[in-house]
């Protein structure tokens, strides 16, 4: 646990989270990312810690909304640190984790550098 | 006394092992001590060991028998539900996709239904690996969850750039549209998801 600066808890973002743009209606990936992930990530890269991101407790997902926020984070600040950083907790769905690090590492291929 | 099926089995077989082992002993005894001789006259003895092996031979065969017997019917009835669960699994989320692939519906209540289908399948799969009535690395499973969440990139992910008009998925107030190429995609993939789980119910009652 000393390792750890900080648990980000989506759903007490929302419990349910929308699309990838914030044009595209409430709770989207990119209010999340702006607001919420990236300060928390920049301090726990400061830090040196590692930030938790709980999944658990939302009506579900879209592709859309968790390739937005950490595909979109790795675009910006690299895959490497992103996945050396962040670290997931999915009691409900285990499968989540292996999904988001899978947005992370495609980013290197398909980074078109538009609209994120 | 409640003694598992295993336990009960390893008795038996220790019985019969002990049963063995005294006839031979006793067999051994007669040779060394009153040699072997063909006689032509038939006597009849009663043999109080030998009859006692002998009913102690039945009664492990029957026991065995039975326990045997009740662990294929166990297993027998793992199969069938588990079956049971997998069709109802085929059946829900086909019926759903097909629902949700006529569009119009909100990405929230997609995302809802998708989340819960998504569960259910991978919860029962592993379910089933726990109980080894499917293989580890079943390709059959693999390829449901596959399709599950080949489904959701197709519904759920939409454009990165919201100016091209893609011939895909549409958000519009926070509701989803289809092409009609991605409308045909989803419901490939549907058949697709039907061949996987047609195989994995071929593989349950194989094993």
């Amino acid at each position: 646990m000393d390792n750890i600066i900080k648990i980000v808890k989506i759903s007490n973002f929302s419990i349910t989270p929308g699309s990838r743009y914030k044009s595209e209606g409430n709770f989207s990936a990119e209010e999340f990312r702006e607001d919420i992930l990236i300060p928390a990530f920049n301090e726990a890269v400061e830090a040196g810690k590692k930030l938790v991101i709980d999944l658990d407790g939302t009506i579900g997902y879209g592709t859309s909304f968790l390739e937005a926020v950490f595909g979109g984070l790795a675009r910006q600040f690299g895959v490497e640190i992103v996945l050396a950083t962040l670290e997931f907790v999915s009691n409900e769905e285990e499968y989540l984790v292996e999904d988001i690090k899978n947005y992370i590492n495609e980013t290197y291929e398909s980074d078109t550098g538009n609209a994120e | 006394m409640n003694l598992t099926l295993e336990t009960q089995n390893k008795i038996a077989l220790g019985i019969l092992c002990t049963s063995f082992g005294i006839s031979v002993g006793i067999l051994a005894d007669q040779i060394m001590h009153g040699g072997i001789t063909y006689d032509r006259e038939v006597n009849f003895e009663f043999d109080i060991v030998g009859v006692l092996t002998l009913l102690a031979t039945i009664v492990i065969v029957v026991v065995l028998e039975r326990n045997n017997s009740k662990k294929d019917h166990a297993s027998l009835a793992q199969k069938n539900s588990l079956t049971k669960s997998i069709e109802r699994i085929d059946f829900d989320f086909s019926e759903k996709i097909k629902d949700l692939a006529r569009g119009g519906k909100e990405l929230l209540y997609i995302n809802q239904v998708l989340k819960r289908h998504r569960m259910r399948a991978y919860k029962i799969i592993e379910l089933a690996k726990k109980h080894n009535l499917i293989y580890k690395d079943s390709p059959s499973a693999k390829g449901i969850l596959e399709r599950i969440k080949s489904i959701q990139d197709l519904m759920t992910d939409t454009p990165m750039d919201t100016d091209v008009v893609e011939d895909g998925v549409r958000l519009e107030d926070g509701k989803i549209f289809f092409s009609q190429r991605r409308t045909s995609e989803i419901v490939s993939e549907i058949f697709d998801f039907n061949s996987s789980v047609f195989e994995l119910i071929a593989e349950v009652n194989s094993n």
